[in-house]
């Protein structure tokens, strides 16, 4: 889901990448998915559509989503790269949660924890 | 986007027409009224041939103000800022602005004058020719009309220039000017005749004049519009310099008009209080300052109407002569003041030496009068028959060479003024004849003088110009005797 | 594509018989991109208005000029067909009714188009026989303002059009207007004082005081060019001086002691390059918010100073 704030510090393009990217993450938005024209997510979120198209330039350019003429943009096959922008996140968190005493066990085991469920969740799924 | 647009899809006239649709019903209902009372002032439509004049003056006034209301609309860019925002967006250039609300004026206010007029004319004339003056319903008709143009073009170019509330004061004292304007028209009818030397055509002269004095304005108010910005609405645009101006203009105009030989100064005075009551409405805050410097315009102004006043009594040797209308000089003659059916509202002069001048002066009664006295001499042949044209040329002649050998007595600038603004004696007046040869045509209805005025005599030279006279072979015999 | 070059608008007023005269705008320059939604912010009375008439080419500005793809457009009728100015006054339309408006925009403009207009009422569900001067404040503004959007011209240029309109209304005008930017190419120049307004409905702003541009570009790379820092002093306290003699300037600045927040112009680089001077530890740096950016920029104009700072 793209939420926007409007009158928070970060870029309203970037939260549109970020939305974007999260829900190709979470596998929302499956490669070759097609996502909406700028004009009409300008629209439904009630912002300018030129910041729209710069964030779509934006995800374009690190190769998250590409672009046919006439038809859309879609969600490119995405290797690695839609990751990034979560390892920066991820990073960043893991500096604060040390900074601020939590122990390095702590943040592992969460790790741990949170891989195994999500493989069990795929696997479910595929069972299906 | 298409960038070829035709510049016939836009249409700035009916954009204006649009913008007033109710108060043009009201106006033309008003000026329809207008028309009516012009045609039933002068016998009634009824067919009751009563004469009620004062309604001419009504339609006078409701021409005038649905003049000033529909000007003032039609600028409406000129001092509201939500108009100036919409009207000024559109993609015209300030010029077919500038038409465009005029046509609209046009439109709304000289065509309905013009047609209703026309139709009530027509009607009557139609159907109830007998009771109704057709021709002086005309006349009246080219008046209101004349009026209406001018209150139209003053309106236009004070929303032009000033674009403020002091427009309304300045429009409502041109409105008082024009208002005026029939009632002492000696001063153009002065210049026109002394200019052209014609028989005028009465009231139509004065339509004609206000038809090119507004033609004039309308091409001032058009080059002052073009020249505002969006930033000048609801402000001058030229500053308080372009309210004098105006005021001052119209100061000089109102002179002009209310300046009456011999009773100038009560009008002046009167001027001059309106003036600077003006003043002190429209700069109070400052009064104290701007007294005294309105003072110093109106004296300004003052002086150029002296200008004026000097130049039409002078002639073209540079003496000054204060009789109206009495540019006396050695060897002319000049006929003036043709009086029909004893009403003079046709008058005009000749010059004795032009040809239907003389035609005119066919068998007639050549008398002359003491100006002093009014004492009348009947100039004849020794044997008593009326002098003929080669006759009558031998006495001009006669007279001419008498004129060149003596002085007449002059009136220097002073006495002219003195005369003017104060209705002092002229010199003239003082201890000296000036005679009038009239000649007299016609009977009863038909019945028409023509005078000359000129030729100053010493009071004690008179036997010895009435002996010149007798020595040309004319008897001259004094009918009356006014004096002593 | 509008470029403002160098422009200076002063009114002149009489007080009395003086003449006052009042700098609204100041060598003001800058450009409105093709298809972009520009945004004129500003306090009251910084001449945002003046400036939106010197681009729509009803005021004749005194030094410099106004060139909309590439012709000046101060008395300019063949350029004005691609210019729509819409003002904040509406009194004007108010002797309209709704459908009267449609035909007086007809005989305005050659682009007008009445069907979009139509289209537009309808979606609005604004009464066409009504006389304008009898709907609401918010109905009015929207009324002309899709009357604006109707003459179907390459720039449009809207003065307050957000004024008085509920959030939903709001929205709606931002759809009607993404709509003309998508499909039809246009530009749009809009004048508010409120952020949020702008922050949603634009990609450009110019920020206005006083007539003299205090930023213009990009929100994103405004905002980018202002930093807030958290300061805490490796050697004892932090003081605004420190700060400005390592070539920072300081907008605000707030603590006690050791610990200090500053809001400082320069990029996140100048400002750390500039900061890696000082005694202080690792610094924390974000980006302000544009309401942030208005606040502290104009402060420093001094314009909202309530509280001397220490």
């Amino acid at each position: 889901m793209i939420v926007i704030d409007v009158t928070g510090r970060v870029p309203i393009f970037e939260q549109i990448c970020r939305g974007i990217c999260g829900d190709i993450a979470k596998g929302i938005l499956k490669p070759h998915d097609r996502i909406p024209a700028a004009r009409v997510l300008a629209k439904d979120l009630g912002i300018n559509p030129n910041t729209v198209a710069k964030a779509y330039a934006a995800l374009e350019r690190d190769g998250i989503i590409y672009s046919l003429a006439g038809k859309g943009c879609f969600v490119a096959e995405h290797g690695n790269r839609a990751d990034r922008r979560f390892t920066d996140e991820f990073e960043q968190k893991t500096r604060e949660a040390l900074h601020a005493g939590v122990s390095r066990e702590t943040l592992a085991e969460i790790l741990e924890r949170v891989w195994t469920e999500m493989s069990e969740k795929k696997e479910g799924d595929s069972n299906d | 986007m298409e960038k070829s647009m035709q510049k016939n899809d836009v249409h700035p006239l009916r954009s204006e027409l649009r913008a007033h649709k109710l108060s043009t019903i009201l106006v033309l209902a008003f000026i329809v009224l207008a028309a009516y009372l012009n045609v039933g002032s002068r016998g009634a439509i009824q067919g009751d041939p009563t004469d009620t004049p004062v309604l001419y003056i009504f339609a006078i006034i409701i021409v005038v103000v649905s003049g000033i209301i529909v000007s003032r609309q039609a600028f409406v860019d000129t001092y509201d800022v939500a108009a100036r925002d919409a009207q000024h967006a559109v993609p015209v250039s300030a010029r077919t602005r500038f038409f465009a609300k005029l046509w609209s004026v046009v439109l709304r206010h000289i065509v309905p004058v013009v047609l209703t007029n026309a139709a009530f004319i027509a009607f009557c004339a139609a159907f109830k020719g007998d009771t109704v003056d057709i021709e002086y319903s005309c006349i009246q008709a080219a008046t209101i009309l004349s009026f209406g143009l001018a209150a139209d073009s003053l309106t236009v170019l004070t929303m032009a220039c000033t674009g403020t509330i002091i427009g309304e004061v300045i429009a409502g004292f041109a409105f008082v000017f024009v208002a005026f304007n029939l009632l002492a028209d000696a001063a153009v009818m002065n210049f026109v005749d002394q200019l052209f030397g014609f028989d005028g055509f009465g009231e139509y002269m004065i339509s004609a004049y206000w038809c090119v004095v507004t033609v004039l304005v309308f091409c001032a108010a058009g080059a002052v519009y073009t020249l505002r910005d969006g930033r000048h609405t609801g402000k001058y645009v030229a500053g308080p310099a372009a309210w004098e101006m105006l005021a001052a203009g119209a100061v000089l105009l109102m002179e002009m008009r209310f300046g009456y030989p011999g009773r100038s100064w009560p009008a002046m005075l009167i001027l001059l209080v309106i003036f600077l009551a003006l003043h002190f409405a429209v700069f109070r805050k400052n009064a104290r300052r701007e007294l005294p410097r309105a003072i110093v315009i109106y004296a300004a102004v003052t002086l150029i109407y002296i200008v004026y006043v000097l130049l039409m009594y002078a002639n073209q040797r540079g003496n000054f002569f204060s009789k109206d209308r009495s540019a006396v000089e050695a060897g002319e003659y000049w006929i003036a003041d043709d009086e029909w059916n004893n009403n003079s509202w046709r008058s005009g002069r000749k010059y004795a030496n032009e040809p239907d001048c003389e035609l005119m002066i066919g068998s007639h009664i050549l008398k002359w009068i003491d100006s002093k006295s009014s004492d009348e001499y009947h100039i004849t042949n020794k044997d008593g028959s009326l002098p003929d044209e080669e006759q009558y040329k031998k006495l001009v002649e006669v007279l001419r060479e008498y004129c060149s050998k003596n002085e007449y007595p002059k009136d220097t600038f002073w006495d002219v003024l003195g005369y003017v603004f104060c209705g002092a004696d002229s010199n003239y007046e003082g201890n000296n004849f000036g005679f009038q040869l009239t000649a007299s045509f016609g009977e009863g209805r038909d019945a028409h003088r023509e005078r000359c005025t000129g030729y100053i005599v010493d009071e004690d030279r008179v036997p010895d110009f009435l002996k010149m006279i007798e020595e040309a072979g004319f008897v001259v015999q004094q009918v009356t005797n006014y004096r002593r | 594509m509008i470029e403002v070059n160098k422009v200076s608008v002063t009114y002149t007023g009489l007080r009395g018989v003086r003449i006052v005269r009042n700098k609204a705008l100041d060598d003001v320059s800058f450009t409105v991109p093709e298809g972009s939604v520009y945004g004129l912010l500003g306090t009251n009375g910084a001449g945002k208005s003046t400036l939106m008439r010197a681009m729509g080419g009803i005021f004749r500005p005194d030094t410099g000029s106004v060139i909309i793809d590439g012709r000046d457009v101060w008395n300019n009728a063949e350029v004005k067909t691609d210019i729509c100015y819409v003002g904040d006054e509406l009194s004007w339309y108010e002797r309209f009714t709704v459908g009267e408006l449609k035909t007086y925009g007809q005989n305005c403009r050659p682009s007008f188009s009445g069907e979009a207009f139509d289209r537009m009422v309808k979606a609005l569900e604004l009464p066409k026989e009504r006389k304008i001067s009898r709907l609401s404040k918010g109905m009015r503004r929207q009324v002309v303002t899709i009357f604006g959007v109707a003459c179907c011209t390459k720039y449009l240029l809207l003065d307050e059009s957000f004024d008085g309109l509920d959030p939903a209304m709001r929205r709606i005008i931002r759809e009607i207007l993404t709509d003309e930017v998508c499909d039809n190419g246009s530009s749009i120049v809009l004048s508010s004082h409120n952020v949020t307004e702008i922050s949603e409905a634009c990609d450009h702003i110019l920020l206005l005081h006083g007539g003299k541009i205090v930023e213009s570009g990009e929100i994103d790379d405004i905002c980018d060019r202002y930093r807030k820092i958290q300061l805490v002093g490796s050697e004892g306290n932090v003081s605004r001086e420190m700060l400005e003699k390592a070539g920072i300037a300081v907008l605000n600045f707030m603590g006690e002691g050791c610990v200090a927040q500053a809001v400082v112009r320069g990029t996140d680089e100048e400002v750390r390059a500039g900061v890696s001077k000082l005694h202080v530890n690792p610094v924390e740096t974000v980006p302000l918010t544009l309401e942030e950016v208005f606040i502290y920029a104009m402060r420093e104009k001094g314009y909202g100073k309530i509280n001397a700072e220490k």
